[in-house]
């Protein structure tokens, strides 16, 4: 029993790390209909901004807010200055764009901060102390500051979403661009909040998940986490928040359960596995478990 | 919306293809080179491409190509070897090269890209006309060994340890560097009866790569027969879940069976769960104590590993007249890092060559790739940053040069490795 609640923990703990980046993944769905290849290393860029601020003599919780803050800077940034002008020609060039970006900053993070692994410290509690006990399983200061994060976080979005005049544009972008620009919306101004308040998220997964991680802060921490959060935001549905917590923290506990007891198939082919679960999915419900299903006058 | 989620499911399903690797599960077997007796025998250049070049006397310069991740995360690991490299040669000029040839560095960036690392071979051989080949990592190992053997160039010292090419009937022009699984672990298991002189319960945590299955098949042979139990195995894929896994196995010591990345993660997993096994053997590639130990804290306290070099960066060695020369040497011709343990290992490598160049020169052929292959095939050296009683030893019937360790153990409070006993030498099962 302390073993399965073990497993479960740590699964739970890992999928909050894929919801918290999958949330950013939606975000920018959710607000221009597109999908952010880039998230993850937009989000490894901005942990080495704050992992720089720190060794400068910075609070931990300072360079949280910073990459923040440049997450929001640079997802607006990338929304204008790239993704605008190849989205009015043709869609599929902004994945392409997202995939450049994917590798560009990954090399730029090389080029600036060097190669070798980094510690990034935890804003929360992570000593091996500081940890409370539920049953058998231990559950540790900075996974617990995960999962607040996540629910408070799902919580503003969801309220930015539905509550505001803002959220009702974003909506209403993402849903039909040319319509919302004639309806009197701000369709440029909307499209590059989206994508910042994306880079935001992003800014703050990054940095909130990386003292989790077994890599640490190198240059490939992000790339497991991205394919496991893309894969969490399908899974849920690409515009549902809610389904990108479902999708990210049922992901999570699967690696951990395949791996703990189906260890010859969760050795090699963890994710692989879990991924296999999913597409069986999709194919009985191709918009995820909560996407919107999108109707189409003829 | 659907066929944008079919998009995007094929884009992710293509990264993830992309980082999977394959499992060969080649043996390690390091004794394949028969019964012949001399090196003459086993390396000739009668089944050469071009007899003639191999047999060629090197004048002027001898050209050493390397292809290396020169960009991407493993760049700076690289650039300290090449400067450990180039800083070794460039003592090795000053005092005239060998009978008079200089050596030179040529290199090619791979990004660790085996297909690129093949690309490179070839650019390497005909366009730069190198002498001998060297290389990072397995994959560009294999990438390049059977273009690099049908030319008969020799690839010395790799930094791999691929069981495959230590069959010196298959590969006779190719040697490694980089320790053998098999013999490290049976290195590690002498030295844990020493501790445990009635046996104990080992537990594996088991990295999934090629590399991984190589070391835990190591450590399956090395306990079989003796008084130690394996009561369990877990995959390294989640360092937490495998942590949660071995504990409940209670053993009494943990192996990890895993790769460089694996170490701290490791680490931090047992202590998160709050499993503190008697004893943990870390694997002897993780010897940075500032990078894969210190951020662990209190739970890498005792940890252990096998090491084979000095550490410039250990108090230990402060005084150690080789540790003083090279520090000395490696600054002074532009190795700016010399404490790192690539720098060092780059140093040291460059020092075995030159000691099979020395003796190629002084053979009866005098300076060739053949004189320089066969002189590898029989080399028996201790390079001055090797661990006094450790030596590189080659014959024709064993390829595996490190046959000796010194174990040492990780104390956090001091943030520094302590020595943990006597060198542990296993070259006489060899002989």
């Amino acid at each position: 029993m302390d073993l399965l609640l073990e497993r479960l923990v740590s699964g739970l703990t890992n999928g909050s790390v894929y919801a918290l980046l999958a949330l950013a993944l939606v975000v920018v769905f959710r607000g221009s209909g597109t999908i952010n290849f880039a998230q993850g290393e937009l989000a490894l860029f901005t942990t080495f901004v704050a992992w720089w601020l720190t060794t400068l003599g910075s609070p931990v919780w300072l360079a949280v807010l910073a990459s923040i803050a440049l997450g929001f800077v640079l997802g607006a940034g990338i929304e204008r200055l790239l993704v605008r002008p190849v989205q009015r020609k043709n869609d599929t060039a902004v994945l392409i764009v997202a995939l450049g970006l994917f590798t560009g900053l990954n090399a730029l993070d090389a080029l600036l901060f060097g190669t070798e692994t980094k510690v990034m410290p935890s804003p929360f509690p992570n000593g091996l102390d500081d940890y409370v006990s539920l049953g058998g399983a231990r559950l540790y200061g900075d996974a617990l500051g995960v999962w607040v994060v996540l629910v408070v976080l799902v919580g503003l979005v969801s309220l930015l979403f539905r509550r505001t005049r803002v959220g009702l544009h974003m909506r209403a972008v993402a849903d039909n661009p040319e319509s919302a620009a004639l309806a009197g919306v701000p369709t440029s101004r909307v499209l590059a909040l989206g994508w910042g308040l994306s880079g935001a998220i992003g800014g703050l997964a990054g940095v909130l998940v990386t003292p989790l991680a077994p890599q640490q802060l190198s240059l490939t921490t992000m790339f497991t986490v991205f394919i496991a959060a893309s894969a969490a935001a399908l899974f849920g549905g690409l515009d549902s928040l809610g389904g990108a917590i479902v999708g990210g923290l049922v992901i999570g506990v699967l690696e951990a359960l395949v791996t703990g007891y189906v260890p010859a198939l969760g050795g090699a082919m963890q994710q692989t596995t879990v991924l296999v679960v999913i597409v069986l999915i999709l194919l009985v419900r191709p918009t995820g478990l909560f996407g919107s299903r999108r109707l189409e006058r003829v | 919306m659907r066929r944008t989620t079919r998009v995007a499911t094929a884009a992710l399903a293509a990264l993830l293809l992309g980082a999977c690797g394959t499992n060969t599960g080649a043996s390690d077997d390091g004794t394949d080179g028969g019964d012949t007796a001399d090196a003459a025998s086993v390396v000739t250049a009668d089944d050469c491409a071009d007899p003639d070049a191999a047999t060629a006397e090197i004048t002027d310069t001898l050209k050493v190509g390397w292809s290396a991740p020169l960009s991407g995360p493993l760049a700076d690991a690289v650039g300290n070897v090449i400067a450990g490299m180039e800083a070794r040669f460039a003592v090795a000029n000053d005092e005239g090269g060998i009978d008079g040839v200089q050596l030179e560095v040529v290199t090619r960036d791979d990004a660790f890209n085996p297909e690129r690392a093949k690309a490179n071979v070839g650019e390497l051989i005909q366009s730069e006309g190198v002498d001998v080949l060297d290389t990072f990592g397995s994959g560009q190992l294999s990438a390049m060994a059977d273009d690099q053997t049908d030319a008969c160039v020799p690839l010395l010292f790799a930094q791999a340890s691929v069981p495959a090419y230590r069959d010196v009937e298959q590969y006779p022009w190719t040697t490694e560097y980089l320790p053998s699984a098999e013999v490290e672990a049976q290195v590690v298991v002498e030295s844990l009866t020493a501790q445990y002189p009635d046996g104990a319960t080992v537990a594996m945590a088991v990295n999934q790569s090629e590399s991984g299955q190589g070391i835990a098949d190591a450590y399956r042979d090395a306990f079989e027969g003796t008084d130690f139990e394996l009561v369990g195995e877990a995959p390294l894929t989640d360092p937490n879940t495998a942590a949660s896994t071995l504990k409940a196995t209670g053993a009494q010591i943990l192996v990890d069976a895993g790769v460089t990345t694996d170490c701290l993660a490791l680490t931090n997993a047992i202590g998160r769960a709050g499993w503190a096994p008697e004893t943990v053997i870390q694997p002897s590639n993780c010897a940075d104590g500032a990078t894969l130990y210190a951020p662990a804290g209190e739970a890498a306290d005792g940890q252990q590993i096998l090491r084979w070099l000095k550490d410039p960066a250990n108090p230990a060695f402060a005084d150690d007249p080789d540790v003083q020369q090279y520090l000395e040497q490696a600054q002074a011709n532009g190795a700016d890092d010399p404490t790192n343990s690539y720098t060092v290992n780059g140093w040291v490598i460059a020092d075995l060559m030159v000691d099979v160049f020395t003796q190629a020169a002084d053979s009866e052929d005098g300076l060739s790739r053949l004189s320089i292959m066969q002189a590898a095939r029989t080399q028996d050296y201790a390079p001055p940053m090797f661990i006094d009683g450790i030596s590189y030893q080659m014959s024709p019937t064993q390829s595996f040069g490190i046959l000796a360790f010194e174990p040492y153990t990780w104390n956090a409070a001091a943030a520094e490795f302590e020595s943990a006993g006597d060198v542990v030498d296993i070259s006489s099962r060899y002989q």
